[in-house]
């Protein structure tokens, strides 16, 4: 049975389409990074998978169960983008209180807690009031509380916001764990690097569609060759020249396009001499950050 | 319903981190249970022992009643503490709450919180229930303590003229049932208005308006147009908790939960 199942879903705010037709399934023990820059509608998926986004069109699926139900939501760990932590309330309580509502029994719950808070850095800190917490204390508090029920599908939002090196390398253990264990993970986030650390899957979101689908390596850090022309380019010439490959128009003698390797990449480029562009140069670039989209 | 009581006791305990919070719960409804019952002890010291036929025809009915059975000075020391002063304490609930009911959704919202909530394996009603517990938990033990304070002073002022003073079933009928009804109604109509409200202060504006049917209440019966019985007590029981399941039952289908994170 799939962890969590879209099917064409659609949501709109207002007259503001964020996700159009968003479909995809995952299942088993994996993780998976769903990548986009930042208004791309990552939050706005995972919020969906919660139903606390309904959507306009399509449907959400958790282990079978419709999303938003209170037995869905039981399958799932949720990091918010912020940490939502309670201020007026101790470390201890916060992770107690989220594990109430889990029905976690309180002495494994206490003990889970303090286990996870010593592991996040917090073990000090157990007593002390969140207010006084600093913005990666927070975040950690969270991904203590995030981690403490046993939930076979995880949903993380950014979880490396405010978190030092430490903390990542801490997170990274606690997700690669989880996954050992069988659970699902989906991770929103802009980071690739950190996504390079604990996903072999990933989605590439933008302009609310899943444009790119696929291992981390091919969706993300995937050859790109940049070539240099003689001829002066424009979209129509190259559209027609890479037979409707996705490419990026850098100036009127420079683009750059994906390849799968380097077969690849010589058919291409005999294509484009063949179309007597004036080929002057052809260097390789790995894709950055910046390339999403 | 224990996802609700644990969302009630986790705000209970955010309120006793504020010493300043507590304070502005307690403080007014302990200050009113002591200076009300002084106040009439002062006022009806220097009353006359007798009254005129022309001015007992004005008299409302209940104290012309009581005339009948006891003194003139007996019967008005019976008729401001046991009567007049009851709608205070439906008022009580109300107006000492209205902060932290106000609170509610719209604190969560401030302070990031209530997509942490939503995300909680809890129905919507729970998470409605919980919301309005917590305040309405607060409201009643503060109205039943200052009811306690009250009946004290009360008892020993009336006890001064020889009038034997205890709480009867009007008062008793009022404080257990109506009170609940009527805390749990408004808290409830705060709460919602604070789930659809872009902040506290908003809410704290709105959520004035509920003073109202309560405050006219307490003007009828001061001015001696309408005397509270264990009949009326039960009737207004009723239309405020039926009030309160309506809110609770149209909460959940008529809230925007994505619009609740993003205000």
């Amino acid at each position: 049975m799939d962890a969590l199942k879209l099917e064409n879903v659609g949501v709109r705010f207002g007259k503001r389409v964020v996700l159009k037709d968003v479909s995809f399934s995952l299942s088993g023990a994996s993780s998976t990074a769903l990548l986009g820059k930042n208004g791309a509608g990552k939050t706005t998926l995972l919020r969906c998978v919660l139903g606390i986004v309904k959507p306009f069109s399509g449907s959400v699926s958790v282990f079978g169960k419709k999303a938003g139900t209170v037995e869905a939501k039981r399958l799932i760990a949720y990091l918010p983008e912020r940490p939502g932590v309670y201020e007026r309330l101790n470390a201890l309580q916060n992770m107690l209180f989220h594990a109430k509502l889990n029905g976690l029994h309180s002495e494994v719950a206490k003990r889970r807690s303090e286990e996870l808070l010593e592991k996040l850095d917090l073990g000090s800190h157990t007593f002390s009031q969140v207010h006084t917490f600093s913005k990666g204390m927070k975040q950690r508090l969270a991904i203590a509380r995030t981690f403490l029920t046993d939930s076979p599908l995880l949903l993380l939002d950014e979880p490396t916001s405010g978190l030092d090196p430490d903390g990542v390398s801490v997170l990274v253990s606690l997700i690669k764990e989880r996954v050992e264990k069988g659970a699902t993970v989906l991770i929103g986030t802009h980071n690739p690097y950190f996504a390079r650390r604990v996903c072999e899957c990933a989605m590439l979101l933008s302009a609310g569609r899943i444009s790119r689908k696929g291992s981390l390596e091919e969706v993300v850090f995937q050859k790109r060759v940049r070539v240099s022309v003689l001829s002066k380019l424009n979209e129509e010439t190259l559209k027609h020249a890479l037979n409707g490959r996705p490419f990026k128009l850098l100036d009127q003698h420079q683009f750059e396009f994906c390849v799968k390797d380097k077969e690849d990449t010589a058919k291409v480029v005999e294509t484009l001499v063949a179309q007597k562009l004036g080929v002057v140069r052809v260097e390789q670039a790995e894709s950055s950050e910046e390339d999403f989209g | 319903m224990n996802s609700a009581l644990s969302i009630a006791a986790k705000d209970i305990r955010e309120y006793f981190s504020s010493k300043a919070l507590v304070f502005s719960v307690v403080a007014l409804p302990l200050l009113i249970s002591v200076t009300v019952p002084s106040f009439i002890a002062t006022l009806l010291s220097n009353i006359p022992t007798q009254i005129s036929p022309q001015v007992t025809q004005f008299l409302p009915q209940v104290l012309k009643h009581a005339l009948l059975t006891m003194g003139p000075k007996q019967a008005l020391y019976w008729y401001m503490f046991s009567v007049v002063t009851l709608p205070i304490f439906l008022l009580l609930p109300i107006t000492s709450v209205i902060v932290l009911a106000s609170d509610s959704f719209a604190g969560e919202k401030e302070r990031k919180t209530i997509e942490t909530l939503l995300s909680e394996p809890i129905s919507l009603t729970e998470l409605f229930i919980g919301k309005t517990l917590a305040p309405s938990a607060v409201a009643l033990c503060v109205t039943w303590i200052s009811s306690i304070f009250y009946w004290s002073l009360a008892t020993h002022f009336a006890s001064l003229v020889g009038v034997s003073l205890k709480p009867d079933l009007v008062w008793l009928s009022a404080l257990l049932v109506l009170v609940p009804c009527i805390t749990l109604a408004n808290v409830g109509f705060v709460a919602w208005i604070s789930s659809f409200s872009r902040g506290f202060k908003e809410s704290q504006q709105l959520s004035g308006l509920l003073i109202i049917p309560v405050a006219t209440l307490t003007l009828l019966s001061a001015s001696g147009n309408l005397a509270p019985s264990l009949s009326l007590n039960l009737l207004m029981s009723v239309a405020y908790f039926g009030f309160f399941v309506l809110l609770s039952l149209l909460w959940p289908k008529l809230v925007n939960t994505s619009r609740l994170i993003e205000s």
